[in-house]
């Protein structure tokens, strides 16, 4: 699958996007994410998660196919 | 034309939606609500601010709230409109545009739509001080 970073987590990962091999729940990929990367592991206990550009609950199932995009707390406006 | 629902580097402004935009001869109410980057003191020094988004996913979020406030709301016409990139302080960086039969349905369908992009659409934004630090605004 593939994952998108944006805003403070992109900056701080200082990369857009990368190719994962993940399946299982929105909430598995939370807590890997934060195993690999502890600099942010606070910041992932703030986000919602996006699939193919939809917001979705930690409980939904990943195929390993999708796009899904981490987003920090919105601040538009 | 202006778009309904806009979001770039460009700025359309209220004017040109004022302009661009044939009122129904229903309308009694039109209502222009601008986000401007600010700098106040509980801020620090902010000169601009630096926006990102979500592409994608932030315009369709945009176009699902312009219809939402169409259907909970008797108005006729919103405009959403967001701006991405440096925005220096004093700058409008969005924009609601809202044209309805009476005010009271017009000021509800703005407040909606307002509070809604603030809290749902996938766009950050970084303050950027005087001495060139900045800082990930953390919102909702």
């Amino acid at each position: 699958m593939k994952v998108l970073y944006f805003a403070v987590i992109r900056e701080k990962l200082k990369k857009n996007e990368e190719e994962l091999d993940f399946k299982g729940t929105v909430k598995e990929l939370k807590e890997l994410l934060k195993t690999k990367y502890p600099e942010v592991s606070e910041l992932l206990e703030k986000v919602k998660f996006a699939v193919n550009e939809e917001y979705v609950e930690e409980n939904y199932q990943l195929k390993g196919d999708e796009k899904v995009a981490i987003i920090p707390p919105v601040s538009g406006g | 034309m202006v778009p309904r629902v806009y979001l770039g580097y460009e700025w359309f402004g209220a004017e040109r939606v004022l302009s661009g935009y044939e009122v129904p001869q229903e309308c009694g109410a039109g209502l222009v609500f601008l986000g401007i980057a600010r700098s106040a003191p509980e801020d620090g020094d902010v000169s601009e601010l630096h926006y990102e988004a979500f592409p994608e996913m932030a315009i369709k979020v945009m176009e699902e709230i312009r219809q939402e406030a169409l259907r909970l709301f008797p108005v006729r016409e919103v405009f959403i409109h967001h701006r991405l990139g440096v925005v220096k302080v004093g700058e409008p960086s969005f924009m609601v545009v809202v044209f309805g039969g009476h005010r009271d349905e017009t000021f509800k369908a703005c407040r909606y739509a307002v509070d809604e992009v603030k809290k749902r659409a996938p766009i950050w934004k970084k303050e950027v001080f005087k001495d060139g630090k900045g800082e990930w605004v953390l919102g909702a």
